[in-house]
C-alpha cells in the first residue's frame, strides 16, 4: 500500500511537474498572445487608416466618373446643338462675309456692279426673314444708282430689324465720309432706345465711341445720351447694385486654390474648410488687379484708317448673333461652361449664372458696359470698347471688391480648432505652441496611465498564485500532522503554482514598457504634428494678409482709370471735344 | 476686438445733441455711400481715447457724427463698431444710449442688439469704424472710402 502510494505520490510528482511545464507554456503563449494583439490592434489602425483612404480614392473616383460622364455627355450634346446651329442659321455666314466683302469691292472697284446685284438677290433669296439680305441688296442698289429698289430694299431691311439696319447704314455712310447722314441715322436709332432694355447691338455704339470712329456730327448727341442713361440709370440704387452684384459675382470666380504645401492642417484641423475658403477668398484681389491690368497695359493696335476702323464694327455687328439664334447659343455656352469646367457642373452653373446677362435679349445699358468690360468676345466688343466700359464700371468693381473683402474679413474665423491622437484643443489668441503641446501631452500621458493601470496580474496567475498558497499551508499542516506523501504532493504542487505566478509577475513589465513606449510615440507624433499646425496657421495668415493687402493696391489701380482716356478721336480729325 | 462706440439717439439734458439730430430718425432717409470726411474720421479718432473724455467732449463727438449724415439727409445708423486696441481681457467697449457711460465687454461677451452683427467686421484693423444700420453694414477704412454691406 506504502509503495503503491510512493508510486501515486512519483506520479502525481510528474503530473505535477508537467502541469508546471504547461501552465509555463501556457504563459509563454499568454504573453505571445499579448504580443499578438498589440501586434492586431497596430494592424488594425493601419487597415482602418489604409481604409480611409482607400474611401477617399474610392469617393474620388466615383467623382471623376461622374465627371466624365458629364464631360462626355456636354460634349455630344454641343455637337447636337452646333449642327442645328449651322442648319438653321449658317446660311447667315454668308450673308455676313458678303457685308464686308461688298463694302471692299466698292472700294477696291474690281467688282461689277451686276455682280454685285447678282450676288445680293440671291441671297435676299435664300435667307428668308434676316435683315441683312434687303440690307446688302439696298446697298448694291444705292452704287447702282438705282433709286427706287433702294429705298424698297431700304424699307423691308428696316421692317425686319430697325436698329440693325439703322447702324449698318450709318456705319457704311460714316466709311464714305457722309457725316450728316450718319447723325440722322444715329439719332432715329439712338432715340428710340429704351436705356433700361437695350439690344445687344448697342455695343456696336460703344465700339464706335471708344474707337473713335463716330463723325464729328454724331458724336456729341451720341454722347450726350450715353451720358444722360449713365447718370440716370447710376441714380437708382438698385440697379448700381444688380451691377455690383454681377462683378462680385464674376471677380468671386477668380479664386486660387490654397497652396498644396499645407497638408498637417487638413489632416488635423476640422476648422481648414474655412482657412481654406477664406485664404481662396481672399486671392481674388490679386487676381483681378492682374486680370484689369492685363487688359489695359497689353498693347492696342487701332486700325489706322477710318475705313479699316469701320469695317471692324461692321464685322461686328454684322456677326454679333441674331435674336432668334438665342435659345441656341445660351444651351451652346451651358455645354461650353461644362466642358471648360471639365464636367463639373456646380462650376459650370456658377459660371453659367455669373455669365447670364450675356444671353439676354436686352439688358440695361449699365448691364451692357459689364458685359462688354467682362465678356467682350461673347458680346462683340473690342480691346477699346472693354477698356472704356471698365473705366466706367468702375465704380461697381470697386464696390464688388470691397465687398468681396468685407465678406472675407467676415469669415475670418477667431480660432483653428486641433484634433490630434484624439486629444482636441484650439489655437487662438490665448493659445502658445507650448500650451498647445502641454495640453497634448498631458491627454496622452493619462491615456497611458489608464492602460499601464489595466496591465495587472488577473485570472490563471492570481488564481495560481492563492490556490499555490493555499497548497502550501496545507502541505505545512499536513507535515506536521506527519502525512510526508500527500505533503510532498501539495509542496510540489505549490511550488508549481507558485512558479506560475511569479513568471507570470515577471512578464507585467515587459507588457508595461511596452505601453509607454507607444505612449511617448504618440506624444512625439503628436507634438510634431501640433507644432506643423502652428507653422502652417502662421503661414496661412500671412499668406492671407499678403492677399487681402492686395485689395487696397487693386482699389487704387480701379480708382485711378479715367473714361475720357479710352474714347479715341477719330482719325479724319485732329482734334474733338469729348461731351 | 469690436467696440460699439453709441446707440443712435443721444438725449441727455444739457448735452443734447444738435437740434437735427434730435429731429430725425434713426433710419430716415437714404444711406450715404460717399466717402466720410476728415470731420468724421477724426471724430472717431477722438473716440478711441473714450475711456478718458469728459461727458461734455463725447457729446460733442457724437454731435460731429451726426452732424456728418444730418448735413446731406442721410440715415443715422442705429450705433457704432470699431476695432478695439485696449488689449485683453477686454475685448469690446461701448458707449450707452444714455450717452457718456463707456462700458468695457469682455471677449466672448455678446454686443447689445444688431451692434452683433458687424463684431466679425471689427475683429480686425481693416475697418476704422462699422456703421450699423437696420438692414445694412457700411464699413468706413482709414482714407474715408466705404463699402455696403447686406442686400
Amino acid at each position: 500500500m506504502a509503495e503503491a502510494t510512493s508510486g501515486d505520490v512519483a506520479r502525481v510528482h510528474n503530473a505535477v511537474l508537467q502541469l508546471g511545464r504547461e501552465l509555463g507554456r501556457v504563459q509563454q503563449l499568454q504573453v505571445g498572445l499579448s504580443q499578438t494583439v498589440d501586434q492586431v490592434a497596430s494592424t488594425q489602425d493601419m487597415t482602418r487608416s489604409e481604409l480611409t483612404q482607400l474611401r477617399a480614392l474610392f469617393d474620388e473616383y466615383v467623382r471623376r466618373d461622374e465627371l466624365a460622364k458629364n464631360l462626355q455627355l456636354a460634349q455630344t450634346r454641343i455637337i447636337a446643338v452646333r449642327g442645328e446651329l449651322e442648319t438653321s442659321y449658317g446660311h447667315y455666314a454668308t450673308v455676313r462675309r458678303l457685308a464686308t466683302g461688298t463694302l471692299q469691292a466698292m472700294d477696291t472697284g474690281t467688282v461689277t456692279q451686276d455682280a454685285m446685284q447678282a450676288a445680293s438677290e440671291e441671297l435676299m433669296i435664300t435667307t428668308p426673314r434676316y435683315w441683312l439680305a434687303p440690307a446688302l441688296v439696298g446697298l448694291a442698289a444705292w452704287i447702282r444708282d438705282d433709286r427706287t429698289l433702294a429705298e424698297r430694299a431700304l424699307a423691308e431691311a428696316l421692317r425686319r430689324d430697325n436698329d440693325k439696319t439703322s447702324l449698318f447704314f450709318a456705319l457704311v455712310l460714316r466709311r464714305h465720309g457722309r457725316d450728316d447722314a450718319t447723325a440722322r441715322w444715329l439719332r432715329q436709332y439712338v432715340a428710340r432706345q429704351d436705356p433700361a432694355a437695350l439690344s445687344h447691338e448697342f455695343t456696336v455704339v460703344l465700339d464706335a465711341v471708344a474707337t473713335g470712329t463716330l463723325g464729328p456730327v454724331a458724336k456729341p448727341s451720341v454722347m450726350e445720351h450715353m451720358s444722360g442713361w449713365y447718370q440716370r440709370l447710376t441714380a437708382d440704387p438698385e440697379t448700381v447694385a444688380a451691377q455690383v452684384t454681377r462683378w462680385r459675382q464674376l471677380i468671386d470666380g477668380m479664386r486660387t486654390p490654397v497652396d498644396p504645401r499645407f497638408t498637417v492642417l487638413p489632416a488635423v484641423s476640422p476648422t481648414w474648410p474655412v482657412l481654406k475658403a477664406v485664404y481662396e477668398g481672399a486671392t481674388v484681389h490679386g487676381r483681378a488687379e492682374a486680370h484689369f491690368r492685363g487688359i489695359f497695359e497689353r498693347p492696342l493696335r487701332p486700325a489706322p484708317g477710318l475705313q479699316e476702323r469701320v469695317d471692324a464694327i461692321l464685322d461686328n455687328l454684322v456677326r454679333s448673333y441674331d435674336e432668334e439664334e438665342t435659345p441656341h447659343r445660351k444651351r451652346e455656352a451651358e455645354l461650353q461652361a461644362i466642358i471648360d469646367a471639365d464636367g463639373d457642373r456646380t462650376a459650370a452653373t456658377a459660371a453659367v449664372a455669373a455669365e447670364a446677362a450675356v444671353h439676354e435679349e436686352s439688358v440695361d445699358f449699365l448691364t451692357l458696359l459689364t458685359n462688354a468690360g467682362f465678356f467682350p468676345d461673347r458680346v462683340g466688343a473690342s480691346d477699346g470698347t472693354q477698356r472704356m466700359a471698365i473705366a466706367l464700371a468702375k465704380d461697381w468693381v470697386v464696390a464688388a471688391d470691397g465687398q468681396l473683402e468685407a465678406q472675407n474679413v467676415a469669415a475670418f474665423p477667431t480660432s483653428v480648432e486641433l484634433t490630434v491622437e484624439g486629444w482636441t484643443g484650439r489655437i487662438d489668441g490665448d493659445a502658445t505652441e507650448q500650451s498647445l503641446v502641454d495640453s497634448l501631452t498631458i491627454h496622452i500621458d493619462a491615456e497611458t496611465d489608464n492602460a499601464l493601470s489595466k496591465i495587472k496580474l488577473d485570472g490563471g496567475p492570481l488564481l495560481g498564485l492563492i490556490v499555490g498558497g493555499v497548497a502550501l499551508l496545507l502541505a505545512v499542516i499536513t507535515f506536521v500532522q506527519g502525512g510526508s506523501g500527500f505533503g510532498v504532493f501539495l509542496l510540489l504542487v505549490a511550488l508549481g503554482l507558485g512558479g506560475f505566478g511569479a513568471y507570470s509577475y515577471s512578464q507585467l513589465e515587459p507588457r508595461r514598457e511596452h505601453v509607454r513606449r507607444l505612449g511617448e510615440q504618440r506624444k512625439a507624433t503628436g507634438a510634431a504634428q501640433v507644432r506643423g499646425a502652428v507653422a502652417e496657421v502662421l503661414d496661412w495668415r500671412t499668406a492671407w494678409d499678403r492677399e487681402v493687402d492686395r485689395a487696397e493696391a487693386f482699389r487704387r489701380y480701379m480708382n485711378a482709370l479715367v473714361r475720357d482716356s479710352f474714347i479715341a478721336s477719330a482719325p479724319d480729325r485732329s482734334r474733338e471735344v469729348v461731351a | 476686438m469690436p467696440r460699439p462706440l453709441m446707440g443712435p439717439q443721444q438725449q441727455i439734458g444739457r448735452l443734447a445733441p444738435t437740434a437735427a439730430a434730435r429731429h430725425r430718425p434713426a433710419s430716415g432717409g437714404r444711406l450715404l455711400t460717399s466717402p466720410r470726411s476728415a470731420r468724421y474720421l477724426a471724430a472717431i479718432a477722438r473716440l478711441d481715447a473714450s475711456a478718458t473724455l469728459l461727458p461734455l467732449d463725447l457729446q460733442e463727438i457724437i454731435d460731429e457724427l451726426h452732424r456728418e449724415f444730418d448735413e446731406t439727409w442721410s440715415a443715422v445708423p442705429q450705433g457704432f463698431v470699431a476695432h478695439c486696441y485696449l488689449g485683453a481681457p477686454y475685448e469690446a467697449h461701448t458707449v450707452t444710449v444714455d450717452g457718456a457711460i463707456i462700458e468695457h465687454y469682455r471677449a466672448g461677451e455678446p454686443l447689445p442688439g444688431p451692434l452683433e452683427g458687424a463684431r466679425a467686421l471689427a475683429r480686425t484693423e481693416h475697418y476704422r469704424v462699422i456703421e450699423v444700420y437696420p438692414d445694412k453694414l457700411v464699413c468706413v477704412r482709414a482714407d474715408g472710402a466705404v463699402v455696403t454691406v447686406g442686400e
